[in-house]
């Protein structure tokens, strides 16, 4: 049996560092080159723990980690002492399998990938170091995924809408409203997106630190038109970094709030 | 005008006779590889020079072999489903030296072995990526998606319907391949010797030890 094999004077390797438990398995296997498929558990797990020991001050989420493993292989361990159901009438197919297998199906996988990863490795060592006249791996990412936030008026809660979808699916709840509505033919009155930047504005400004409810805004609008054109002021202002959209949790209502700088702000094509 | 012009509005200066033909298209596809913002595309090359995808490839490749063997600082690369021009790797340090912001820091032992598990096995949730990696990759996971190597592709249905990972064009280019089927196959365990001797799915280890 494993149990007995001869117990080496165990040192640990304090300066490696191991992605988690599975590399460190890995590691001690290799070192002691013993064959994974029929591992000397006994000897692997007082030499896992001698490690662990040596490594001492280990951030917790890691050490959790270890620790979980740790159990595991001396629960293998104390299952390969148990005695094998010798007579054939004991058939709970659980003991016919080896303790080990589990672990060594992961260890296996496992090191599929982190060969895999050293291939990767290899490959972006070369490749990083092309440069492409624009962009390539080191250029610059696309575009940010949100607008900079304006210095200042942090609202207490909440986070900017996850995207634009959102906010476009307020301005259709309100379309559907509007649509609803009985409507008479009237001249048409003309609404741009500059003058409703200043109302808005102003309006914001106005509501300071409260802000106003984004849906709140847009159904103040009498026509789909106006609702739109409404909807493109808020977005111009938000691409503008100022205002700050924030939604409460999902599905929260969205509010809108004016930076500080916004006051007396125009837009700048004044269209 | 050569028999492959497309476009009728077409106003650019392009000679005829098959020498000549060709050397205006390696010309022009040199000037698109330089101002490309991202690989550019036989599609995007044919669609601008009005000359067949066939022939844009062709002489791509062409070009590809004159940058090789002039020893030019440039190379011509194909790359995450386009073309690129690029400095050759061995000027890295000089170009560096100039321009520090291009370093492109190497990425982490984690931030690899996450990659591996995502490009081999995408779309997967991050808990399957915990249990073969066997340590906790929220924070790895979320440094690659801001780094635009890894993104979100979709949830799965379920419980909690958890968010399913893959990997971005940019993961091509940052390893330099061309396609996902470019990446090295997904290597035998570096034990594979029993796993192959045994036959099956040799993951098993030995019966009856």
């Amino acid at each position: 049996m494993h149990g007995s094999a001869l117990e080496r004077p165990a040192y640990t390797v304090r300066l490696e560092v191991f992605e988690g438990p599975l590399d460190l398995l890995l590691h001690l296997i290799r070192r002691e080159q013993v064959d994974i498929y029929d591992i000397p558990i006994a000897r692997i797990t007082q030499q896992y723990l001698d490690h662990l020991e040596g490594l001492g001050a280990l951030d917790l989420d890691m050490a959790s980690e270890f620790l979980v493993m740790a159990a595991t292989l001396m629960d293998i361990k104390s299952r390969m002492l148990l005695p094998r159901a010798s007579t054939p009438e004991v058939l709970d197919p659980s003991e016919l399998v080896d303790p080990r297998r589990e672990l060594v199906e992961r260890l296996l996988e496992y090191s599929r990938y982190k060969e895999a990863a050293r291939q990767l490795a290899e490959l972006a060592e070369h490749s990083r170091k092309r440069h492409a006249r624009f962009g390539g791996p080191g250029g610059p990412l696309p575009r940010p995924a949100r607008p900079a936030a304006p210095p200042g008026a942090e609202p207490s809660e909440g986070k900017p809408p996850e995207s634009l979808s959102v906010l476009v699916a307020a301005l259709q709840r309100v379309l559907r409203e509007l649509g609803d509505r009985p409507t008479t033919e009237v001249p048409r009155e003309p609404v741009s997106v500059a003058e409703k930047i200043e109302e808005l504005v102003r309006d914001l400004v106005a509501a300071g630190e409260h802000g106003l409810d984004f849906v709140g805004v847009l159904r103040r609008s009498r026509t789909r038109r106006e609702a739109v054109v409404v909807f493109l002021a808020l977005l111009e202002l938000w691409r503008q970094g100022k205002v700050k959209v924030v939604q409460t949790g999902p599905f929260g209502p969205l509010r809108v709030w004016a930076a500080p700088d916004v006051q007396g702000w125009r837009w700048p094509s004044g269209a | 005008m050569d028999a492959t012009a497309g476009t009728p509005e077409d106003d650019r200066v392009r000679p005829t006779g098959d020498g000549r033909a060709r050397e205006w298209l390696m010309s022009a596809l040199e000037a698109l590889l330089l101002v490309a913002p991202e690989p550019l595309t036989t599609g995007q090359a044919a669609a601008v020079t009005g000359v067949e995808e066939e022939e844009v490839r062709v002489v791509l490749e062409a070009l590809k072999q004159e940058y090789a063997s002039r020893r030019s600082g440039l190379e011509v690369v194909e790359v995450a489903g386009g073309w690129r021009l690029v400095t050759r790797a061995e000027f890295d340090g000089l170009v560096t030296r100039l321009e520090p912001s291009r370093t492109v820091p190497p990425l982490s032992p984690a931030a690899l072995e996450t990659l591996a598990v995502v490009a081999y096995r995408q779309p997967l949730t991050r808990a399957e990526i915990e249990a073969v990696r066997g340590v906790r990759c929220e924070g790895v996971l979320a440094t690659l998606v801001e780094r635009g190597l890894v993104e979100e592709v979709g949830r799965r249905e379920g419980p909690g319907r958890p968010i399913l990972y893959g990997i971005t064009r940019r993961f091509l280019e940052y390893f330099g391949l061309r396609e996902l089927g470019d990446l090295p196959s997904l290597p035998e365990t570096a034990e594979g010797r029993d796993e192959r001797a045994t036959g099956g799915n040799g993951a098993a280890p030995r019966a009856g030890s």
